[in-house]
């Protein structure tokens, strides 16, 4: 029996499977995507060491400008106002951690204050919102 | 220009060649629109309003006090910022029950008060309390 032998020298890398991979990191990107819904003060965040990673899906903030313009969800509120607010999320997740995005150059005064608000409204699990430092 | 007579017996085909082209567009949208940089914070749990304050013996807590102008002093002792790691895990060591209380004037700033707070849980301990300095 003879066998013909066929010389062929093509090469290819078959791309018939970019699109699955494609797809897959999609729905990854799909997936983990949090869009922004709030645009809150333009602060300067303190720095620390320490900082953990805050899990965004349990997480309300809580903004403070350096001229003490307080907001949560993009509404401007008094200091007084707080505790209304934040009961009313307390009442809807009462797991909900309030990330303190507060400017670094407020006095002590204010932030005790504010503090007192998340008390009354029994929101205590609080985050105070830093940027990572890297350790020295 | 002639129809093409397709092939009898070959069904009709969408083609799906651009399928991966749409993907890629619609992967490329959400990587855009993703957030990467995570948001980190220093977490504590605040005391409720409705609970008695408890009682501590005095021997177990360490005050750090925070002055206006920048002064940090442990138990009225003036210390530098880098100390206060050193300083609590010595003292955590000899008494595992330390309580660390944090004062901070108020017209310090939030900053500096953030800076104690960042050292204490550097240095692990594993009760504190911040609260605002009298006087």
């Amino acid at each position: 029996m003879k066998f013909s032998r066929t010389i062929k020298t093509e090469s290819q890398i078959p791309t018939g499977s970019m699109g699955d991979i494609v797809f897959l990191l999609l729905v990854f990107f799909m997936a983990t995507t949090i869009f922004k819904t709030e645009e809150g003060l333009t602060v300067t965040l303190p720095r620390a060491e320490a900082g953990l990673q805050v899990p965004r899906e349990r997480v309300t903030h809580v903004w403070a400008d350096s001229r003490g313009n307080i907001t949560i969800d993009d509404r401007f509120l008094t200091m007084e106002s707080v505790e209304a607010v934040l009961a009313q999320k307390m009442r809807e997740n009462p797991a909900l951690l309030v990330g303190c995005n507060l400017d670094s150059g407020l006095p002590y005064s204010f932030v005790d204050e504010l503090l007192m608000q998340l008390r009354k409204a029994n929101a205590i699990n609080v985050s105070f919102t830093s940027l990572k430092e890297s350790g020295t | 220009m002639p129809l093409m007579k397709r092939p009898r017996g070959t069904p009709p085909e969408i083609s799906q060649a651009s399928t991966a082209d749409i993907a890629f567009l619609l992967l490329i949208f959400f990587i855009a629109t993703t957030e990467v940089g995570a948001e980190f914070g220093l977490q504590m749990i605040l005391p409720g309003l409705g609970g008695k304050p408890a009682r501590v013996k005095r021997e177990n807590v360490m005050t750090i006090t925070t002055d206006g102008g920048g002064g940090i002093y442990i138990d009225d002792r003036p210390v530098a910022l880098r100390e206060i790691r050193t300083t609590i895990q010595g003292e955590l060591e000899s008494n595992p029950n330390l309580i660390v209380s944090i004062e901070t004037a108020a017209d310090a700033r939030y900053e500096q008060m953030i800076d104690v707070l960042d050292e204490v849980k550097l240095a692990k301990a594993p009760r504190f309390s911040i609260k605002k300095a009298r006087r």
